[in-house]
């Protein structure tokens, strides 16, 4: 039974009153007053000890000897500064690493998904049956879900409780008299009730209501000044008026996926949201039919499990293909969580992440190991002295427990603020770029873990080899002047092992971030004459009922490219679609392929102003470029003509133009060198090049090279380009570096990552080596007095130190490339234009960590050799 | 472990067990038992009065005795100890330890004495 202390504070009045009663006694007995005072406290005792001992009843000697050992720990650290500093240093970094990157981890891939039941939402969608599993064009593995499969799956489907269809389209919205532009998600009806949605403002729509729009936070907040009345104010989007409905809490971030051709990263970010009412499908289905495509996910039933629904749909999914032949040709129903489909894309890099630091958090546990080895060693004697002056076994070993428990929790207290430090870092620049990333907080869970593991450390191999000592006969030890030949070879020999698996484990992670480095600068190699840092880009999206005849919007583009040559500071101009849509080429006289065989011969289309290529830097192989004024004429790439022309010469071949029907032609006039200036980390693909008022047109970038810094320039520009349509507004202002940086900004990320942890793992193996060539010194200053007093030649001793040292530092690089060549395969897939198994990376990585173990051999070495023989002979 | 321990629990026992058989006609303050110890011992344990009050609170944690406020003899606020049910069959326990250990050293320095 435990008995909870009583209060203490009445003990001080039960001792005076004590005293008081037995100085009564003394004077009834005859005593002075004085006197009978001094004999009542001199027969109490020690007042102070009596109150001690009272509440040492009630409080626990652990907790007392806790404190004393705490004490004796802090003496210990205070008094090896350097040793302390590195041990503590090593546990911050391993921890600190470690809990960061597992909370970006967190964040992006692991933590539920924003929904009303993020374990039944699932995507749902069809594949093309003819697909190969695993091809790498991306057009082959489209997932397409279109108006009729949805209808015939949610009016069959027991197994799905709710399907929500969805697009969304980048409008623009003109509040009181000014444009700006607003991604808008347009869903089906149970949208609200699968993401739970909860409005801060207004009530939800549903999609018999008239015209309505929700606000995002963000949105509410950065265009609307958070101002609640504008609920129920009326707006025009893309011309058309709508109510704000609602404003959604900033808590409501739904994770929806991208359409099929855009990036894995792309997000869909959406400033605003309507309700969709779908239309019924059209009854009578021919090869022509229009039908819309969407995107899905919908909510299991509670209950129904992934592969019960997957059974349902996929037989509701074939039975309706038979009884409903559509010439399309047969696809296959394709049920996943959608956590997966959005996790799926990022899961390789994250897991290298996540195993790169898992490393680095063992390099840093060896090198604890190692360095409280070392420690041990030399400690012997001290501890032989603690034990011959009447210090019980347990005294020393929860001392030196205490003592590795103090860095232990000077250790975790510096990984916490160095995780806090990462990963504000990492979401400040790289927030805006990776999906998530931004929910990113500090995650104690795994906090917790690596401070367990890296404090087990300290622990085993702080206290482990005292506890071997204490158990050891002490005299022995004292005997031989603190110094067993068999023990200290046993430490030099593990010391060694961890210093060569730290080297191991260090050469891995270098050839990793060395590979990804590579990648990186492939991409970001520019051919001479391509300079996008001196490129001005906007977007604008021709969006309005006035455009939407073809040729208003042809005249608005001819209008804005003559104004945008116009602006003073605007040195040229140009506008490209990029290649935002793609056709079959076909030549002259071919007919469409059949479907397989369509995805071969893909390929994306730009719509262009003449001046653009040479604006870019791109030359030309053969012909021209297009003229100012020019139609039914195209410029193809080298890869296209390697493609489709590889034995003839295509200028003057014939392109059909499918906008045009069946007899529109354009004639090949030139042909023009491959150049990367977008998607810079994919290899560079065919394309082709049409005058801009020859192709249709929507949306486009407008390209300017300006004087001076372009984004300086920009909202001058931009002020003066909305002089030609104010209902229009420009978006992604930036320059064309900026926006190849951003369409590589998860491999820029993986590199900062990876490479941080390289530069970690290659500082914690340094200090590993240095560690264990260090006290190999130390322990044989005697041996090298001896060496040097026979005559032994200082270079030689040098030699010797170093040798031995590189001796384990060679074992642990052989072992690390072994180790490399089997984890750079894993990371294939995140490099571009570099081979898992570079030579020359790997190269680089070993003599770069060869170079810096050969440093931290030498420094220790040098020492070695400038020892006065007399001293260390004396150093007993 | 240390020699100050060991000394600390041979004088601990002896004090408890005396505090235990003072408090057995009735609850007692302070100051009070150390009195009775005194006089009844006719002054022969010379124990420092402090000492008394850990072996108190030891008895207290242990539940042997209880603490309650009272009123002592000459009117004045005072803690009162009170033996327990539990602390009363310790005193019969420890009594009966210390009878016999007392038999038993007393037979082995009465054979000694006579073999001298």
């Amino acid at each position: 039974m435990i008995r909870r202390a009583p209060d203490l504070d009445d003990l001080d009045r039960e001792i005076r009153d004590h005293i008081d009663a037995e100085t009564e006694d003394n004077i009834a007995r005859g005593l002075a007053p004085d006197e009978a005072r001094a004999a009542a406290i001199r027969k109490f005792g020690n007042v102070t000890r009596v109150k001690e001992d009272v509440r040492g009843v009630w409080i626990p000697g652990w907790m007392d000897q806790l404190r004393q050992d705490t004490r004796d720990a802090m003496r210990s650290v205070r008094r090896s500064p350097a040793f302390s500093f590195a041990v503590v240093l090593t546990l911050t970094l391993g921890i600190g690493l470690t809990t960061a990157i597992y909370s970006v981890v967190n964040a992006v891939l692991l933590r539920p998904l924003a929904y009303a039941h993020p374990d039944r939402v699932v995507w749902l969608t069809t594949q093309d049956k003819k697909a190969p599993p695993r091809l790498r064009e991306p057009v082959d593995a489209v997932e397409i879900m279109n108006a009729i499969d949805f209808n015939a799956w949610q009016t069959q489907s027991t197994s799905l409780e709710h399907m929500v269809a969805y697009d969304y389209v980048d409008s623009t919205v003109v509040v009181g008299g000014e444009a700006s532009r607003l991604r808008i998600v347009q869903a089906s009806d149970p949208f609200w009730t699968v993401t739970g949605a909860q409005p801060l403002f207004g009530a939800l729509p549903s999609s018999s209501d008239p015209p309505a729009i929700v606000l995002a936070h963000a949105v509410f907040r950065e265009q609307f000044n958070s101002d609640p009345s504008i609920v129920g104010k009326t707006v025009t989007v893309d011309g058309r008026d709508a109510t704000i409905a609602a404003v959604l809490p900033e808590t409501f971030q739904p994770q929806l996926v991208a359409r099929p051709f855009e990036s894995a990263y792309d997000r869909v970010d959406a400033g605003a949201y309507r309700m969709m009412r779908l239309q019924p499908p059209p009854s009578v289905i021919t090869p022509t039919t229009q039908v819309r495509i969407y995107q899905v996910f919908g909510e299991l039933k509670p209950g129904v499990t992934l592969e019960q629904a997957r059974a349902e749909i996929t037989a509701i999914h074939d039975r309706y293909q038979r009884e409903h032949p559509t010439g399309f040709g047969t696809s296959t129903a394709v049920i996943t969580p959608l956590r997966e489909k959005i996790v799926g894309p990022s899961r390789v890099a994250l897991g290298v992440l996540l195993s790169a630091s898992i490393l680095v958090l063992l390099i840093a546990c060896a090198n604890v190991a190692n360095l409280l080895l070392a420690r041990s060693s030399e400690r012997r004697k001290e501890i032989a002295l603690r034990m011959s002056v009447g210090s019980g076994p347990m005294r020393v070993i929860r001392h030196l427990l205490a003592e590795s428990l103090g860095y232990s929790v000077l250790g975790g207290i510096g990984g916490v603020v160095f995780a806090s430090w990462l990963i504000n870092t990492v979401v400040t620049v790289f927030g805006p770029s990776v999906p998530r990333l931004n929910e990113t907080t500090l995650d104690w869970n795994v906090l917790a873990v690596a401070a367990v593991v890296s404090i087990a450390t300290a622990l085993l191999f702080g206290v482990g080899p005292a506890v071997a000592l204490v158990f050891t006969n002490v005299q022995e030890v004292l005997k031989e002047g603190g110094r067993s030949i068999s023990a200290s070879r046993r430490v030099l020999i593990t010391g060694r092992i961890m210093a060569a698996a730290q080297v191991a484990l260090t050469i891995v992670l270098l050839a990793g971030a060395g590979l990804m480095f590579k990648s990186v600068w492939q991409m970001t190699r520019y051919p001479d004459g391509f300079a996008p840092n001196q490129l001005l880009t906007m977007r604008i999206d021709v969006r309005g009922p006035q455009y939407r005849e073809q040729q208003k919007r042809h005249d608005f583009v001819s209008a804005l490219l003559t104004k945008a040559k116009s602006i003073p500071g605007v040195r040229d101009a140009a506008i490209t679609t990029g290649r935002e849509s793609t056709i079959i080429v076909l030549k002259e006289g071919e007919s469409m392929p059949p479907r397989e065989m369509r995805g071969r011969r893909e390929a994306p289309i730009s719509a262009i102003s003449p001046g653009f290529g040479p604006m870019l830097g791109m030359s030309l192989v053969r012909g021209r470029w297009l003229n100012e004024i020019e139609s039914g004429s195209v410029v193809i790439n080298e890869s296209l003509a390697r493609r489709d022309y590889p034995d003839g010469d295509p200028i003057g071949a014939r392109i059909r133009m499918p906008w045009l029907g069946e007899e529109g032609y354009a004639t090949i006039v030139g042909i023009a060198r491959d150049l990367k200036y977008s998607e810079v980390d994919k290899d560079a693909a065919p394309e082709l090049f049409f005058h801009h008022m020859d192709a249709p047109i929507f949306s486009i970038l407008v390209v300017m090279r300006t004087d001076g810094d372009p984004l300086t320039a920009a909202p001058a520009i931009r002020k003066e380009l909305s002089t030609v349509d104010p209902t229009q507004s420009f978006f992604r202002i930036r320059t064309m570096e900026q926006a190849i940086a951003e369409s590589i900004a998860p491999r820029r990320f993986n590199l900062l990552l990876l490479g941080t942890f390289a530069l970690v793992a290659l500082f914690l193996a340094v200090l590993g080596v240095y560690g264990v060539v260090s006290y190999a010194v130390v322990e044989r200053t005697q041996e090298i007095g001896i060496r040097l007093a026979l005559g032994a030649e200082r270079t030689r001793v040098v030699r010797m130190i170093v040798s031995q040292g590189m001796w384990g530092v060679v074992v642990g690089i052989a072992a690390g490339l072994v180790g490399a060549y089997a984890a750079t395969r894993l990371i294939a897939g995140l490099l571009y234009g570099v081979p898992a198994h570079d030579a020359p990376t790997f190269a680089i990585a070993t003599l770069m960590l060869a170079l810096v173990a050969f440093i931290a051999c030498a420094v220790p070495a040098m020492r070695a050799a400038l020892v006065e023989p007399v001293v260390a002979l004396r150093a007993e | 472990m240390s020699t100050r321990d060991d000394r600390i629990e041979l004088l601990q026992g002896t004090l408890d067990l005396l505090i235990l058989r003072t408090l057995q006609p009735g609850p007692a303050h302070g100051h009070a038992i150390a009195k009775a110890i005194e006089r009844t011992s006719a002054d022969v344990l010379q124990v420092e009065q402090g000492s008394l009050y850990p072996a108190l609170h030891r008895l207290l944690k242990r539940g042997w005795i209880v603490a309650e406020d009272g009123t002592s003899e000459n009117n004045r606020r005072a803690k009162f100890y009170r033996l327990t049910a539990k602390g009363r069959t310790q005193l019969g326990i420890e009594t009966g330890k210390w009878d016999r250990l007392t038999a038993a050293i007393g037979r082995i320095l009465h054979q000694a004495g006579e073999n001298i």
